[in-house]
């Protein structure tokens, strides 16, 4: 084999990236020829300086501020997006909930009871009105009274049915 | 010249798999040079290579958990640096196609102080005067010792051609070396 005809293969002998009969071929031709075995020497001096060019290479100080930067960032938006998804699917639960309760046979219920406590109140107010106050002003205050009494008694009533449904 | 893995390094990889920030900070304090020396030897500008830098350990980050193996952590660090690093090169390329060859010619030009090495050559010389396609895979040959297929597989081109492009920017290097010397001993 002449040396022109071993050109590239002597880059890759030096990387072991020949066949085992290229480097066979190859190892025995750089037996017999000096010029050949001073190139490959060459390539090895090459090596070693691009090698040790870049081992001089120093990253910048600020290389890790700024990656530590950006991985903040990158949590803070992984956070929001957290928070966001989170509130709004709470946001879907408690309508679906909600809905869920209102047309439930509970909420059916609630809704029936709410009705016959509203009429039972209508129907003392009348006879208490009618019995106790004549002023129109007394019956206003006791309209009000009793309207955020059942409120109250919705609200915790409410509260007491939606406890027993996630527990 | 494989970036070795340490014991310690394993704890550290295994650490910030499992979510601890504070492990891949130790991470990026050991391997920043490393991936800093891939992104600067694929694309010779400080700046660029620090972009690329800050961006492989962002992503690396993000994607800890796709990896299989403690151990092959700098190589798949350098993978992704690589990957980068070679989008911003493509990127570049296309930017250059339409600037005016004015432009062109400041383009891509070490701005900052440079490192003397051997031989007296400095490294943005050395550099420079390489073409991008040898500065690539010598870059990847020499520092992030991948093999021909390696490299074939990350530029998407045939190993044949991977083997005459190293060839070829052994052969620049070695009379880019020669020409510093001559320099050198004429002065």
């Amino acid at each position: 084999m002449k040396c022109l005809e071993v050109g590239e293969q002597l880059s890759a002998y030096m990387d072991g990236e020949l066949t085992d009969a290229e480097m066979q071929i190859v190892t025995e031709h750089l037996h017999t020829c000096e010029v050949c075995q001073e190139q490959l020497a060459l390539f090895a001096r090459t090596r070693e300086v691009f090698r040790d060019s870049l081992a001089h290479v120093e990253a910048p100080q600020n290389l890790e501020f700024r990656v530590m930067e950006g991985l903040t960032q990158l949590d803070f938006e992984h956070q929001t997006e957290r928070l966001t998804r989170g509130s709004i699917s709470s946001l879907v639960m408690l309508v679906l909930v909600s809905m869920s309760l209102l047309f439930s046979p509970i909420g059916k219920f609630v809704g029936a009871m709410f009705t016959v406590v509203f009429h039972l109140c209508q129907h003392l107010y009348h006879i208490g009105a009618i019995l106790l106050f004549s002023s129109q002003l007394v019956t206003a205050y006791f309209v009000i009274i009793l309207g955020i009494g059942l409120a109250l008694v919705c609200v915790f009533l409410m509260r007491h049915l939606l406890r027993k449904a996630v527990y | 010249m494989k970036q070795p893995v340490e014991e310690a390094d394993i704890e550290l990889i295994e650490a910030a798999r499992a979510g601890n920030a504070e492990a891949f900070t130790h991470l990026v304090q050991r391997y920043k040079n490393y991936v800093y020396q891939t992104a600067f030897g694929i694309l010779n500008n400080r700046m660029d290579a620090e972009d690329v830098a800050q961006e492989a350990f962002i992503t690396a980050y993000k994607s800890l958990s796709q990896l299989r193996e403690a151990v092959a952590f700098p190589s798949w660090l350098a993978t992704t640096t690589t990957r980068l690093a070679l989008t911003v090169l493509k990127r570049q390329k296309t930017l250059r196609d339409v600037v005016s060859s004015e432009e062109k010619s400041l383009a891509g030009k070490p701005d900052v102080e440079v490192e003397r090495v051997h031989d007296k050559l400095l490294l943005e010389q050395l550099f420079d005067q390489l073409n991008e396609e040898s500065r690539v895979v010598l870059t990847l040959r020499e520092l992030n010792a991948r093999s021909y297929q390696e490299i074939a597989e990350m530029l998407d081109i045939p190993v044949g051609t991977v083997r005459s492009r190293l060839h070829y920017a052994r052969m620049r290097l070695q009379e880019l070396l020669k020409n510093s010397r001559e320099g050198d001993d004429g002065r």
